[in-house]
């Protein structure tokens, strides 16, 4: 192709042109805050409302299978502890204060309102249909398999955890959750206004990266160092999850189910055990109890 | 053609960029995502571009391995297209992820933290995969180029069309794989791989189909190989409704039938209609990669459609721009008699070179496996032979062309060349291997988290105030007006309807922060308690107001 | 499954293998020849098995690859090539196949691995257009399909 003198100059006028009106648009991205500025009085109530409207979002509870008691995690076949939890459903009666613990416990940001109408809340802990619904720290985790990066990734104690740098936000572990536990920041919480730093110890996940239910890791790894220091051997004793520690009717029993003697595995004999029945095939670690055997 | 193409290109692009803009500022957010498969229209799209990319291999790499004698302006221009189709399609993925420049966290090398890339994930050997495929293509095509001017290196055209042929077939696989190993209900499907690849290259070959009648020519036998994928192509789309109820009629009219009618050779006359043929299929393919990631209706936003628009409009802009480019390098490439005499030529194969660089990417592979098993040896082995066949190409494919810059030139340069690539490789791991410095910047100062609903006690709060406030506020809220006005200038009353016009947020930071007389509590007072003591203050005016406290 | 009903897709995988490849053919009918034997083969799945059966998405393929196989002992010219293409093509359906089915939780069977690459000792390494090595491919593929059945229970 030939391109006469005057016929070049058209078109680089023509590119500027266009460039400059690109240059021109009208920024419909969300608001920004260099300083990122929170308020100073989060307002825990507007937390409590956005759970009580997630319970909308998601009417119906899971369904239910009766699996065996957790044990070994596949991967980590010499390890004595295998954190997890029980929920006591005969116990529950859905007041969502566990919910309203997790949020604050971990950081946890609400969403503006358009994430809200698309249903995208970030809560690691929902209410479906009542029932308290949060990652079941599965052993043959499916999240795991696909996360590109290893962020998705088993913990030796037993729960499958997540880090936070690594992730680049694939989305690939959320698409494969048959549970839908993952959430995904699709906004910046903390620049919106929307995030509050209640607990120190857990960062503000930025946009673009992958969150779920860690246990606690925060407060499992103190006890852990606490145990240390007084140079016990910690296997999953003398703490407690956000969750567990909010829930008035104690329905939410945290422990460590390779010990025999911990108040997880004494409590839950004699008891059905459930899950989900989208994961019950995964070893899930956090189970549901209900009835007697 | 290349001024209609490039204008064309640049009427899609231009607009569109306003949309891959909002896509990386904003986000995933700015475009329909379910909460359920979180994956949009950029994979469908990266799928849809990644198929068209596979009609150029097709052409000139299996078709020379299978000894199909073609015409090398077709096999050149499907070349071409499948370099401008790849540039699209990497860039996909890179606008569907989170954080788009953190996407080297998947290169699969170690690192000094000993954290290992997942090797049993699809997107690791997607990344892997799609990466060699576009190195080994450009390679490919340059090996064309330079061996229409040298006949010297057309023996090396066959032994890395043998690397290729295989090399396509398994990116398609892997694309595949990316839905067939999940746990998605409408992504599952073992079969999924050979569907995969069909797909790619009926889109392919309808996409050389438009490339084709856009230069006003004729080739018989890409209308046939549009009719026969249209059959291939029906009888996985009835496998897919049984296997997975899934029914798309749209699908079978405007992917099967309308193919169909190339069939009648008076309408196969007709240029338009088999440009229209050629563009049906190719929008029913691209609808069908859009059913299979979203597969239930979302509201699309207009940054869905911009990327749509970006795609087509980058392409058609890279099509020209590189064939503008090659015209001027390589101007025997667009001479039609030197295409047409090219076909005349023997065709040998360099057997002991091939096999000695068949060596050299099987040693890669190999060795790429035993550096991985042994420092991360969670991963079941079998998951890891996907990542490996694009390795072990890549070092095939690159010592073959270290090969042929020998025969181009020198031994020197070729050795030179391998030096310098070599130390690129090792810069790069390297500072892969050193890792980035991570760490959360937060100005986020820490807060107490506060439930005005439940609040502090009320007594305490009394206390409080009398305290703290009563001095100028009074016990019973009243203005302790001796005292004020020895110092300060009296302000208004604070009746329950002022109160009420100033609401309890506001009161409550000016608790905090402060306003004209009145001297900022913060430190003395937490958030929760001046709150409270805001409410107290309101209860006061109600009582005075001689109503009952709320 | 029952393993009558395998053997049977075997047999009925293996009908037209004689007659796909002998008559010079325009493409788009070779194309839809083939496509149409696979329909029937899927029609034919469709029929004797049941989705509970692991490898029930993979079969008609699996049958399309022993066909592609066998009709290559059929062919007059390049039938080292077609044979070893089409063995290929059988390895790569199984394997992706059962690669994409063992994420699943369906074990992953290494047996046909094993069976299907002895295919090139004949192709290679005898006279391809020999009885015995045609013979020889014959058991090989047989095998093949038979084993991967076998080892699944």
């Amino acid at each position: 192709m030939k391109i006469s003198r005057a016929s070049f100059l058209k078109l680089l006028t023509g590119t500027f042109a266009a460039l400059s009106l690109f240059g021109c648009r009208r920024e419909k991205s969300l608001p920004k805050n260099e300083h990122r500025e929170v308020s100073s009085k989060p307002d825990l109530s507007l937390w409590q409302k956005e759970i009580d409207e997630a319970r909308f979002a998601t009417p119906r509870p899971e369904s239910l299978v009766m699996v065996p008691r957790p044990g070994i995690h596949p991967k980590f076949p010499d390890a004595d502890v295998r954190l997890g939890m029980a929920i006591d459903l005969d116990l529950c009666d859905s007041c969502g204060k566990c919910a309203l613990a997790c949020m604050v416990e971990n950081n946890v940001p609400r969403v503006n309102a358009d994430e809200a109408r698309k249903g995208r809340y970030m809560h690691w802990l929902e209410l479906r249909g009542g029932m308290p619904v949060m990652c079941a720290h599965c052993g043959d985790a499916p999240c795991e398999k696909v996360c590109p990066t290893g962020a998705a990734v088993a913990s030796p104690d037993g729960f499958s955890s997540m880090v936070y740098p690594r992730c680049i936000g694939t989305r690939f572990c959320g698409a494969n959750c048959p549970l839908h536990a993952r959430k995904f920041n699709y906004t910046d919480a903390a620049e919106q206004g929307l995030a509050a730093k209640f607990n120190p110890e857990v960062p503000l996940r930025p946009q673009g990266v992958m969150e779920k239910c860690s246990l606690c890791i925060q407060r499992l790894q103190n006890a852990r160092i606490q145990a240390k220091t007084f140079g016990l051997e910690w296997r999953g004793s003398g703490v407690l999850p956000a969750c567990a520690a909010a829930c008035p009717k104690h329905a939410i029993i945290f422990g460590n189910w390779l010990d025999l003697n911990s108040d997880l595995v004494r409590k839950t004999r004699g008891r059905g055990i459930y899950a989900p029945k989208s994961i019950a095939k995964f070893l899930p670690a956090v189970v549901y109890l209900r009835g007697k055997a | 053609m290349n001024r209609n193409f490039l204008i064309f290109g640049l009427v899609l692009l231009l607009p569109s960029l306003f949309a891959v803009d909002s896509a990386l500022s904003i986000g995933p957010a700015s475009w329909a995502l379910s909460q359920e498969s979180f994956w949009g229209t950029p994979i469908a799209d990266f799928v849809f571009w990644i198929g068209l990319a596979h009609a150029g291999t097709l052409f000139s790499a299996i078709l020379l391995v299978l000894g199909v004698r073609w015409q090398h302006r077709v096999a050149f221009l499907a070349e071409l297209s499948t370099i401008a189709a790849l540039g699209v399609a990497a860039s996909f993925p890179l606008i569907h992820l989170g954080i788009p420049e953190a996407f080297y966290n998947m290169i699969p090398v170690g690192n000094a933290r000993s954290m290992y890339v997942n090797v049993e994930s699809p997107l690791v050997w997607d990344f892997v995969a799609i990466f060699v495929y576009g190195t080994v293509s450009v390679l490919y095509l340059l090996l064309h180029l330079f061996s229409i001017r040298n006949a010297s290196l057309e023996k090396y055209r066959r032994p890395f069309a043998w690397i290729l042929f295989p090399l396509v077939l398994w990116v398609h696989t892997i694309v595949s794989l990316d839905f067939a190993v999940t746990f998605v209900p409408g992504w599952q499907g073992a079969y999924f791989p050979l569907y995969f690849i069909f797909g790619a290259l009926f889109s392919g070959v309808a996409l050389v189909q438009i490339l084709v009648e856009l230069s006003h020519r004729r080739v018989r036998a890409v209308e046939d190989l549009l009719i026969a994928f249209s059959w291939a192509l029906l009888a996985f789309w009835m496998w897919e409704a049984n296997v997975k109820a899934v029914w798309h009629p749209e699908l079978l009219i405007f992917g099967f039938l309308v193919p169909q009618l190339l069939w009648i050779s008076k309408v196969r006359e007709i240029s338009v209609v088999r440009a229209l043929v050629a563009i049906s299929v190719m929008a029913s393919l691209w609808w069908e990669r859009i059913g299979l990631v979203q597969p239930e209706n979302l509201d699309w936003t207009w940054v869905d459609l911009g990327l749509a628009s970006f795609g087509i409009g980058a392409f058609c802009v890279a099509f020209a721009l590189l064939r503008i480019l090659l015209k001027k390098f390589f101007p025997q490439a667009f001479d039609e008699d030197v295409m047409e005499s090219l076909r005349e030529r023997v065709v040998s194969f360099e057997r002991k070179k091939f096999w000695i660089s068949v060596g050299v990417g099987t040693f890669a592979a190999g060795a790429f496996a035993v550096y991985f098993i042994w420092n991360a040896p969670a991963f079941p082995g079998v998951r890891m032979i996907p990542v490996l066949f694009p390795i072990g190409a890549l070092c095939a494919g690159i010592s073959l062309s270290l090969f042929a810059i020998a025969e181009l030139w020198k031994t020197r340069v070729a050795v030179m060349c391998a030096v310098l690539l070599a130390v690129f490789a090792v810069a790069v791991g390297g500072l892969l291997y050193r890792g980035t410095d991570v760490s959360y910047t937060e100005s986020l100062t820490t807060v107490e988290s506060v439930n005005p609903a439940l609040g502090t006690s009320k007594q305490a709060t009394a206390e409080l105030w009398n305290a703290r406030c009563a001095a100028c506020h009074g016990k019973d809220g009243n203005l302790n007006r001796k005292f004020v006005h020895e110092f300060y200038p009296l302000p208004q009353t604070l009746s329950l309807e002022r109160l009420d016009s100033l609401g309890l947020d506001s009161l409550s930071k000016v608790v905090l922060e402060g306003r004209n007389y009145m001297r900022p509590f913060r430190g003395r007072v937490t958030d929760a308690e001046a709150f409270a003591l805001v409410r107290y203050m309101r209860s006061l005016a109600v009582q005075k107001k001689g109503g009952a406290v709320p | 499954m029952t393993s009558f009903a395998y053997m049977l897709a075997a047999l009925f995988a293996m009908i037209p293998a004689p007659f796909l490849f002998k008559a010079p053919m325009r493409v788009p009918l070779r194309g839809a020849a083939i496509a149409i034997v696979l329909l029937v083969d899927e029609v034919f799945v469709w029929l004797v098995s049941s989705p509970e059966y692991p490898h029930y998405e993979l079969l008609p393929f699996q049958m399309l690859a022993l066909m592609l196989c066998v009709s290559t002992l059929f062919l007059g010219r390049r039938r080292r090539l077609y044979a070893s293409l089409a063995t290929v093509l059988w390895l790569w359906i199984d394997f992706f196949g059962m690669l994409s089915l063992s994420y699943r939780g369906v074990p992953f069977q290494w047996l046909p691995f094993a069976v299907l690459p002895l295919a090139f000792l004949p192709i290679f390494f005898m006279h391809p257009y020999k009885k015995e090595s045609r013979f020889f491919l014959a058991v090989i593929w047989a095998a093949a399909w038979i084993l991967s059945f076998v080892f699944e229970l």
